[in-house]
């Protein structure tokens, strides 16, 4: 056995989930490892996790706890229980179809990863076609490959991924455009570019000081940051919750944003005035590491059922603005996994549907047309026939069928959240361009 | 160059700027003077003497460790400190006893990086297993009771495979 100064540099250069194993193997070993250094590294992986907050009594009890989420949060999908949730659902599946002009795509919210750092996805899902290797194929009209993510016009950024938003064009250059604190943390939501809008949270350190934050160039000062439209922000605010921490965003006459710090995992809940959120506190439930809420008239019951019960692992939620019964589910990867109909009260697994599409070397878009669900299956040889000449469909199709063999690989499971600093995680601002919300 | 004799009695001739990788010999060399002559290292068997000057040698031109350095916080320095060195990595692939010997000789010859490199390599050994992975490397006896035993199969149940 190593003397105790030696241990103490030792248990330095375990992480969270070394040190609770470690623990684990003897007995002096167990007594070896103190409270104060779960603590140290428990901190060290969730910088705002709060002993006070939890019903935890002792810092071993919430790394086991902390641990034992983390795993929970990683993606899984059951279709067992999807299906016992939603027995007859039908989807009306059309073929080798370029879509129509009225097509409406459920598949519109850009690929925002749980904290916006791992970006790099092959192919994904958009609105009207898909993305792969930097280029757009449009599966509407004849609009065909194109390199571009966004255009400009008239102060609209238009994106070939669903998104729209207006803004005056250099007027809110690197403005803050409001700042909130309380005893834990400091979150500001800033304006860089037009197209990119961050919320920063930053913790307030063990003596109460406030952080120097730097709203500059300098990357490395975030902790978290977000891309969405702040444009007619009407109110915004910043609370915790157990040990996630929640800033919730209520634009004009909108939608409520609620973005969630949930231990370390940045999540993001959006609604529309139908589905509004109260934003006190006590109105907000936290389930078992997951993020669900209670809000007015957002079927209480029916989410908690919903996220108890489905091992769903909805990276981010978002509700149609035009048809507001339907809300998709998106994994790690961006791509639309679940479809819920508020009408129905049912879940349609696209996830699963995707899978077996992608089985058959096709690509599948789920949207309504004309108000009703369908579903766009393309064949490898539409896609050669329309596209060979400017996509390398061949490429495209072997990293299909990587995906199939190792879906898990689409879903991003290993994110290594409790290995890796908080604040190291900088996001790439060229990269955060990307991700904004519908 | 100074001489040191390990516990069984073995002679090692060295560089001074070798032995002074080592914060005892050099703190003891300035206190003795040039004539160092044969400085005893009691409690080091020769093999792992010989060990430790190998690595001295290797870097013996290394700059100095400052005191406080490894206080670091910045995102480049704990990336940084994952890392082991390629040389460093070879040099350590010996077996447990050895690797063990080696970190208490460089904790009690005071070389801050060989101690640091020791225990990373130990640490790498023991990060991502199981409890009964890390007991069999380590040739660990479980020496829970039943109860323990019980307490912790529940607080591991995270852990399972299901």
């Amino acid at each position: 056995m190593l003397p105790p100064e030696l241990v103490n540099i030792l248990l330095e250069h375990l992480d969270l989930y070394s040190l609770v194993s470690l623990a684990q193997t003897c007995q002096s070993w167990n007594s070896a490892i103190t409270e104060a250094e779960y603590r140290y590294m428990l901190l060290k992986s969730c910088p705002f996790y709060q002993l006070d907050n939890s019903n935890r009594l002792s810092w071993r009890d919430c790394a086991t706890e902390y641990l034992r989420r983390n795993r929970l949060n990683s993606p899984k999908v059951d279709s067992s229980i999807i299906q016992q949730l939603c027995p007859n659902t039908t989807i009306a599946v059309r073929q080798d179809e370029l879509l129509p002009p009225h097509y409406y795509s459920l598949c519109k919210m850009q690929a925002a990863t749980r904290d916006g750092w791992h970006d790099d996805v092959a192919l994904r899902h958009t609105d009207s076609g898909f993305s792969f290797q930097g280029a757009f194929v449009s599966l509407k009209g004849s609009e065909g490959v194109t390199n571009e993510d966004y255009h400009y016009d008239n102060g609209t950024i238009s994106s070939r991924f669903g998104i729209k938003m207006g803004f005056q064009r250099g007027q809110r250059q690197h403005a803050i455009l409001a700042i909130k604190t309380n005893t834990k943390c400091i979150a500001a939501i800033v304006c860089y570019e037009p197209s990119e809008y961050r919320i920063l949270v930053k913790y307030i350190d063990s003596h109460g000081i406030a952080p120097n934050i730097d709203f500059g160039e300098n990357t490395d000062d975030w902790l978290y940051s977000v891309g969405f439209c702040p444009s007619t922000l009407t109110s915004f605010d910043l609370f915790l919750v157990e040990s996630c921490i929640f800033v919730y965003v209520q634009q004009q006459g909108h939608t409520g944003a609620l973005l969630a710090l949930n231990n370390g995992v940045m999540e993001r809940v959006l609604f529309n005035d139908k589905y509004m959120l109260t934003s006190t506190p006590e109105m907000l439930c936290v389930f078992d590491g997951k993020i669900a809420m209670a809000g007015k008239h957002v079927m209480p019951e029916f989410m908690r059922y919903l996220f108890n019960r489905t091992p769903v692992h909805a990276t981010n939620i978002s509700q149609d603005p035009v048809y507001s019964n339907y809300v998709g589910l998106y994994n790690a990867a961006g791509s639309m996994t679940h479809l819920i109909d508020f009408a129905t009260q049912s879940i349609v697994d696209i996830t699963a549907f995707y899978y077996t599409s992608l089985q058959a070397g096709f690509l599948a878009l789920p949207g309504l047309v004309d108000g009703q669900l369908v579903v766009y299956r393309y064949s490898q040889q539409f896609l050669l026939t329309h596209f060979g000449e400017q996509v390398d469909v061949q490429v495209m199709m072997t990293k299909i069928n990587c995906l199939v063999d190792a879906p898990e690989s689409m879903l991003l499971p290993h994110v290594p959240q409790t290995r890796v600093p908080a604040r190291s995680r900088a996001v790439n601002r060229h990269k955060t361009r990307r991700r904004v919300v519908v | 160059m100074v001489t040191l004799v390990s516990s069984d009695g073995v002679s090692f001739n060295v560089d001074q700027k070798v032995a002074s990788r080592s914060a005892l010999i050099k703190n003891m060399m300035e206190d003795i003077g040039e004539d160092a002559g044969e400085i005893p290292v009691p409690n080091v068997s020769s093999n792992v003497l010989k060990k430790v000057i190998e690595y001295c040698t290797y870097h013996k031109d290394d700059p100095l460790p400052q005191s406080g350095e490894d206080e670091g916080t910045s995102a480049a320095d704990k990336k940084k400190s994952t890392v082991i060195d390629d040389w460093d990595y070879n040099f350590l692939q010996v077996d447990q006893e050895m690797l063990f010997e080696i970190i208490l000789t460089a904790n009690y010859l005071d070389i801050k990086p060989l101690l640091d490199v020791g225990c990373k390599t130990v640490a790498n050994m023991i990060k991502g297993k199981t409890p009964e992975e890390i007991r069999r490397t380590f040739n660990i006896a479980n020496d829970f009771t039943p109860e323990e035993e019980a307490q912790i199969r529940r607080e591991n149940e995270w852990a399972e495979d299901r």
